[in-house]
């Protein structure tokens, strides 16, 4: 396989990515829980439920991000193939997010 | 929302995943029935939070499998982009599928994993053919064990696409990371040695997941009530169950697991015929 060096260092920054990212997510989720055992006023239930949106949006997006990464490597290397599949897989995330908006109620 | 509520959800996807965690299974496949059987949730939101935490459990858990190089991240990417299609034809579908429908997908879905967790796991033998070797896909592990590099070679690449989009589907449908396709498709399809089958899995399980809740989560099915603490939950349990993976003996929790699977299977068989056992008559 070519580019042995890269590959490792690819790995590993893919790894840092998403360990950092999930105790983001998690953290924010935590804190958010924590807000609503805690507070009983609405601002606070409305900073509660803010900060669990924001982690439960930082988890999904995380893979996504992961492709995008993968993506920009794979086209700096000028591996053609895996580069289409990297865009491949963000246009088919994206048409999903389209058809979630379109229908939206 | 209730505070009670809370606690509870956090405290089941907490307990699953450790359990899941300890047999080395994903624990997704137990959320959505506890939620609905036992929480009287709606199986959508169920489906959406199960979703959330599958993403959460996949990221959670892939470091170490890169930092061991045992996730072949060539072939995820390529893969994964039959899983996302087959997702983005669930979030196509699923307004269109009764409830009744996925509870009853969802209880065959179920007895098909206790099934499979009854037979041991086998790779089909490495035969070396050299047709996908243009593709650039095979790869090699480190293995302590046997001293040195493993070098592997992937098999049948097309049947391993068919039965990925097949796994997106579901996944999209049932907010699971779909291992009931995905373990015939990376050991039987694609012949991969076991330790890559799981950690190249796992690792494409969180972006599966990812192309369907985009969708849930700006519809409004994703909420932050149920999917903050079934999130938060599932990720605690299952790094600490993958802790303790070794240290329990494995042969009767696996038959625990395998009758759970089916009482759920039933359970939610009978859901999907409006039979209830847990709600008592409806």
């Amino acid at each position: 396989m070519s580019g042995a060096i890269d590959e490792r260092g690819l790995e590993n920054r893919l790894a840092r990515l998403l360990w950092l990212g999930t105790l983001c997510g998690c953290a924010l989720i935590g804190v958010g829980l924590l807000l609503t055992l805690s507070l009983h006023t609405p601002i606070g239930a409305r900073a509660a439920y803010a900060l669990m949106n924001a982690g439960i949006l930082l988890l999904i997006l995380l893979p996504i991000v992961r492709v995008g990464v993968m993506l920009t490597v794979f086209l700096r290397e000028r591996e053609r193939r895996f580069a289409t599949a990297a865009a491949a897989v963000l246009l088919i995330i994206a048409i999903s997010l389209a058809v979630g908006l379109w229908t939206r109620t | 929302m209730s505070l009670g509520l809370e606690l509870w959800l956090f405290s089941v996807a907490a307990g699953t995943s450790l359990l899941g965690g300890m047999l080395g299974m994903a624990s997704g496949v137990f959320i959505v029935p506890v939620l609905t059987l036992f929480g009287h949730l709606d199986i959508r939101s169920a489906i959406g939070a199960s979703l959330v935490s599958v993403i959460a459990c996949s990221c959670a858990s892939a470091a170490p499998f890169l930092h061991q190089r045992l996730t072949n991240i060539r072939l995820a990417i390529v893969l994964e982009t039959a899983t996302t299609l087959g997702a983005l034809t669930g979030v196509l579908l699923v307004g269109a599928i009764s409830t009744a429908f996925l509870f009853g997908l969802f209880g065959l879905v179920l007895l098909l994993s206790a099934v499979q967790m009854l037979r041991a796991r086998r790779q089909g033998p490495q035969i070396v053919s050299g047709r996908w070797a243009a593709w650039q896909l095979d790869g090699s592990y480190p293995d302590p064990e046997r001293g040195g590099e493993v070098a592997y070679e992937v098999h049948r690449v097309p049947a391993g696409l068919g039965l990925m989009y097949l796994a997106g589907l579901l996944s999209a449908l049932l907010g699971i990371g779909s291992g009931v396709l995905k373990v015939p498709a990376m050991d039987t399809a694609l012949r991969l040695p076991i330790k890559v089958s799981s950690a190249t899995s796992n690792f494409m399980i969180g972006v599966t997941a990812a192309a369907s809740a985009v969708a849930y989560f700006v519809r409004g099915i994703i909420t932050a009530p149920i999917a903050a603490p079934v999130a938060l939950g599932s990720v605690l349990g299952a790094l600490l169950g993958a802790r303790i993976l070794l240290r329990v003996p494995s042969a009767r929790l696996r038959l625990m697991f395998v009758v759970v699977l089916a009482a759920l299977a039933i359970e939610m068989i009978f859901n999907a015929f409006g039979v209830s056992l847990t709600r008592g008559p409806s």
